[in-house]
């Protein structure tokens, strides 16, 4: 056995040499200290005292199967809200304090490598940092990066050359197919440590299954062909179920909702149409007629598709927010000098109607309407700046909370709210960190055309250690794009009635919502094939959810 | 002694935290306030006690200084030391069993005196971290000895006494750097005593995953080979049947046309060809799941590995009591002995065999007056006269007898030889033999001797 001595023997030696003799009682006291501090295998949780977290039973259950019994590979399959991101941090931490994992990588999907790096710094005191430079991969200790960079040149040799001691897989169902470079690459790497993380280790069938946990601990399920003699009756369904299970337990975790006595709390919807006044019915009509012809008119459509989706986007939220855009447009020497004048006028028009918008109105008068604290999002800084402004000159205690804030800001804008209550209004969906528990109401102000975003914004409020049932309410303007998309989210994917993990095996059918609808009202010659376009969306919701719901059906009846 | 053991389950981790808290608090630990978490407790109290300079409680304890200097101290009979009468005190009772285990064998011993000693040692205290693929920690506590640089693991020290906080007795640079590498050296032996608990237990675990991973790399390799071994099968019956083509074509009636079946066969070449083709793609995959089988052993390996990791957290001068014994003894010579006394190695220091350095019980003088152990004493063979292995003149060459300078013979065979026609053998340093074997062996040499030099 290898015996490595420490060299911070040179203080207490001096401390003798120079007769710095302090009272037994310290000496003792000092290595009753050393001694409490003493780590035994994984029988305590160290992070917990000195990070103050607060775990679930579940959760608490589950890292330490993880660290005593499993020995760092595992699969986290909890239900989905049960925490499984936290676990991982957990682990990790643990690892990291007992000197056992000093490099980590998480390979997470894109949309929430900023939530793991969050999550990690904030709760878990994990400096961790988002890597997409070739050259980082050696320099920092904990390096968070999508499986798609990761596993792409220059990345995936670089990568590939250290010995990493703890990966983490999120979304590991990825890993579903060993012939895929995801799976090679992740296989590949030099790792003691190694954690997936899916609520739906099955998406299609069984040989999955067998893909990811041979991930974790080759051999465990032996070959494949052997696992199919053994397993598999068809690639469905399983052979002898028990068995697999108990095989299976051996490296996986899963909690259900129901084990862990946990009841999310329900979401309520609640619809507010906001019917368009007269004028502002004209000015929408105007900006997408406006719209459209720019898209079909200009030589570099391409070019331009995107400050027109957000032009659309901004239309729905606010006349303020519209009339931004259409502002810089105005000066913008891309444009022809009539569509600029187009441009200008309809930021007249903005301007004119921007005092009187109906939503502002509607959302003042729900507001004064409610007697607890309500958290408002919209997707715009304009948008925020005015109804800020509305409220407040109204007497309400308004809070805002946007990206542009410092940590310390964001700190002192949550603890206002949460003295003060009122309405905080926050351009930021994404998890914060900040416990907004105490809160239970969300106004939407406007809708994000990305699935993903709107699920962040219920996320907040809903989650782990919220008690009572929370409210999300919509202003949804008839008869615009905003109704469209409305209906897409809550009657195609029922996003906003329930917890859907895994979202992304539903957006994957439709992985760019904001531009697909953007196109479609921008290329769509009328109303009716607007419909059309948005029906066919729609159907591949409907489909992506269906088998959605089977494979949760699946798994539960595999795993459960 | 391991003042941490291993897991302890019933442990009340949490209640001693607070204890710890309170007496931190208690004795003015600056700023305690905002103190709270474990961690915060621990840091706190790693800010104090870094060095600390105690009397033993041993030294401080005048039942044990009673018992073994003065008044319980028993007469003892011949070649023995005395001992102080059973009085119940643990200390007492080992240096008693110590002294009883004692015995002078050729020599009458008489006590002139003892006295009681402070002598100052050097306690440091480790934090030690294994690591494999669990981490578990213990602190070790070493007492190194300046005198003889030894280190024994301590047992516990509560209730020593402060004293000299104000540094007057610090210690020499050189000095603790030779003690601190001393008590290394120590704790490097004991660690690889328990880490190998911790090797094996994580051993286990390692074969557990070899296990499994030979049987799945076994089970991958009949995989990959069984279409392989189908086709070579398949390649090997088409070049037998080209072969047979062959044979018929020259020795039977030649076929007027080749049958319709072996025009399609591949030629011997061509099937040869493909067959060594073969032979490579078995040897490329049973080389790719070599390496890849390869990869993950080392892998659990690195894993399973144990490593230890000593930090010194804290070290205290202690002064500790010592029993020095001076002792008169009369025997084939005479001389006065002073040996110490270690109450907490319990055991005797400068008392040990003068030819061999082993510890002394069974004591012998020899004529010169030195030391030995039962094995170094050698009494001459012939007359008993008290010699040991450093003083012995003589020993018979034949059954190597000890032998004083007065009982031992020349061998006439040690004279130098003339032997016609041979060169004279060297001449050696005279051998001795002893009375026995001179009558036994020497007698006929003598006669012979004496023939070969006519
Ligand atoms: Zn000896
Ligand atoms: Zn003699
Ligand atoms: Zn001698
Ligand atoms: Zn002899
Ligand atoms: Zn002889």
């Amino acid at each position: 056995m290898e015996i490595a001595f420490r060299s911070e023997h040179e203080a207490v030696l001096d401390a003798l040499a120079q007769g710095r003799f302090e009272p037994w009682r310290w000496f003792e006291l000092r290595l009753r200290a050393e001694r409490l501090g003493l780590t035994q295998g994984f029988e305590r949780l160290l992070c917990l005292e000195g990070l103050r977290i607060e775990l679930y039973d579940h959760q608490r259950e589950a890292v330490l199967r993880v660290l005593r019994d499993m020995r760092g590979r595992a699969l986290l399959a909890d239900e989905v809200g049960l925490g499984k991101t936290i676990e991982a941090g957990v682990i990790l931490k643990e690892y990291m304090l007992r000197g056992l994992a000093r490099k980590a990588l998480i390979l997470a999907p894109a949309s929430l490598l900023t939530q793991w790096q969050q999550e990690l710094a904030e709760k878990l005191g994990i400096p961790a940092r988002i890597n997409r430079s070739a050259d980082n991969w050696h320099r920092w200790d904990c390096v968070i990066t999508s499986l798609d960079t990761a596993r792409r040149a220059p990345h995936a040799d670089r990568i590939r050359e250290i010995p990493w001691d703890m990966v983490i897989v999120d979304e590991a169902h990825r890993l579903k197919n060993r012939h895929t470079v995801s799976w090679r690459f992740v296989d590949g790497l030099t790792k003691k440590y190694l954690l997936l993380l899916t609520a739906t280790p099955i998406q299609n069938d069984l040989t999955e299954l067998y893909n990811m946990f041979t991930l974790l601990k080759p051999g465990l399920l032996r070959t494949y062909s052997s696992f199919k003699r053994e397993f598999m009756l068809d690639k469905r369904s399983a052979k002898d179920a028990g068995r697999l299970r108990e095989r299976l337990s051996e490296v996986m975790v899963r909690s259900t909702r129901r084990d862990a006595l946990l009841r999310l709390p329900r979401r309520l919807v609640e619809t507010v149409p906001v019917p368009l006044s007269g004028p502002e019915e004209a000015f929408y009509r105007d900006v997408v007629a406006f719209a459209r012809s720019l898209h079909q008119g200009g030589g570099a459509a391409g070019e331009r598709v995107l400050p027109l989706i957000l032009l659309l986007r901004e239309l729905c939220s606010s006349p303020h927010a519209a009339c931004r855009t259409l502002e810089v447009m105005a000066c913008s020497d891309r444009l022809e000098p009539g569509e600029r004048e187009w441009a200008r006028t309809l930021a007249a028009q903005a301007r004119a109607i921007a005092a009187s918008a109906r939503k502002l109105a509607a959302a003042e008068s729900w507001i004064a309407a409610q007697a607890e604290p309500v958290l408002v999002f919209t997707e715009f800084r304009a948008t925020q700046a005015a109804l800020a402004e509305r409220l407040s000159a109204l007497g309400f205690i308004v809070t805002v909370f946007h990206g542009g804030l410092t940590r310390e800001e964001r700190s002192a804008a949550v603890d206002r709210f949460r003295q003060a209550g009122g309405v905080l209004i926050s351009t930021e969906a994404g998890g914060e960190g900040q416990n907004l528990q105490f809160c239970r109401v969300v106004l939407n102000y406007d809708l994000p055309w990305n699935p993903m975003r709107v699920e962040q914004r219920i996320g907040r409020v809903h989650r782990l250690g919220q008690t009572r049932d929370v409210r999300i309410v919509n202003l949804i303007t008839p008869g615009t794009i905003e109704e469209h998309v409305y209906r897409l989210l809550h009657e195609k994917i029922c996003l906003f009635r329930q917890v859907i993990g895994d979202l992304d095996l539903i957006l994957a059918e439709e992985p760019r919502l904001e531009r697909t609808v953007g196109q479609l009202v921008l290329e769509a010659p009328d109303e009716e094939a607007l419909l059309t376009g948005l029906a066919a969306v729609g159907r591949r919701f409907e489909r992506a959810r269906q088998r959605w719901e089977a494979i949760q059906r699946r798994n539960e009846e595999v795993l459960a | 002694m391991t003042t941490g053991a291993f897991v302890d389950k019933a442990f009340d981790h949490q209640a001693a935290v607070e204890a710890l808290l309170s007496d931190y608090r208690r004795w003015g630990g600056d700023d305690a306030s905002g103190v709270e978490t474990a961690d915060a407790v621990i840091q706190a109290c790693r800010q104090r006690g870094m060095a600390a300079n105690v009397l033993h409680p041993l030294a401080g304890d005048l039942d044990f200084a009673r018992a073994v200097v003065a008044d319980g101290v028993q007469p003892a009979a011949d070649g023995a030391l005395r001992l102080p009468g059973a009085c119940g005190h643990p200390a007492v009772e080992a240096m008693a069993e110590v002294f009883g285990q004692i015995r002078f064998l050729n020599a009458q011993c008489r006590e002139l005196g003892r006295r009681l000693l402070l002598q100052r040692q050097l306690l440091f205290c480790f934090k030690v971290v294994y690591r494999s693929d669990e981490a578990q920690e213990e602190l070790v506590s070493v007492l190194v000895d300046p005198l003889t640089e030894e280190a024994a693991p301590v047992p516990g020290l509560t209730g020593a006494q402060d004293i000299g906080l104000d540094g007057g007795a610090a210690w020499q640079g050189y000095a603790l750097k030779r003690l601190y590498r001393s008590a290394c050296g120590h704790l490097e032996r004991l660690l690889a005593a328990r880490g190998r608990r911790l090797e094996l237990a994580a051993q286990r675990r390692l074969e557990r995953d070899m296990a499994r991973l030979e049987d799945y790399y076994q089970g991958l390799r009949e995989e990959a080979l069984e279409p392989l071994a189908r086709e070579l099968h398949r390649l090997e019956a088409a070049r037998n049947r080209a072969r047979l083509w062959r044979a018929i074509g020259i020795y039977g009636a030649a076929p007027a046309a080749e049958p319709q079946e072996s025009r399609g066969a591949p030629s011997e070449s061509a099937t040869d060809r493909e067959l060594s083709a073969l032979e490579a793609r078995v040897q490329e995959v049973l080389t790719a799941l070599a390496a890849d089988r390869e990869r993950r052993i080392q892998e659990l390996k690195a894993k399973y590995t144990v490593r230890a990791e000593a930090a010194l957290v804290a070290a205290a001068s202690v002064w500790t009591p010592r029993v020095e014994v001076r002792v008169k003894l009369t025997g084939p010579t005479r001389r006065e002995i002073i040996f110490f006394y270690d109450p907490i190695r319990r055991r005797c220091l400068d008392l040990s065999c003068e030819a061999c350095q082993a510890p002394l019980k069974e004591v012998h003088l020899c004529a010169r007056g030195e030391l030995v152990c039962p094995r170094c004493f050698a009494p001459c063979a012939a007359c008993g006269k008290a010699l040991c292995v450093s003083c012995v003149p003589a020993r018979c060459h034949l059954c190597d007898a000890p032998l004083c300078g007065s009982c031992g013979t020349a061998c006439p065979l040690t004279e130098p030889l003339a032997v016609a026609g041979t060169a004279p053998a060297a001449a050696g340093p005279p051998r001795h033999v002893c009375h026995a074997c001179r009558e036994r062996t020497c007698g006929p040499c003598t006669v012979l001797a004496q023939f070969l030099a006519v």
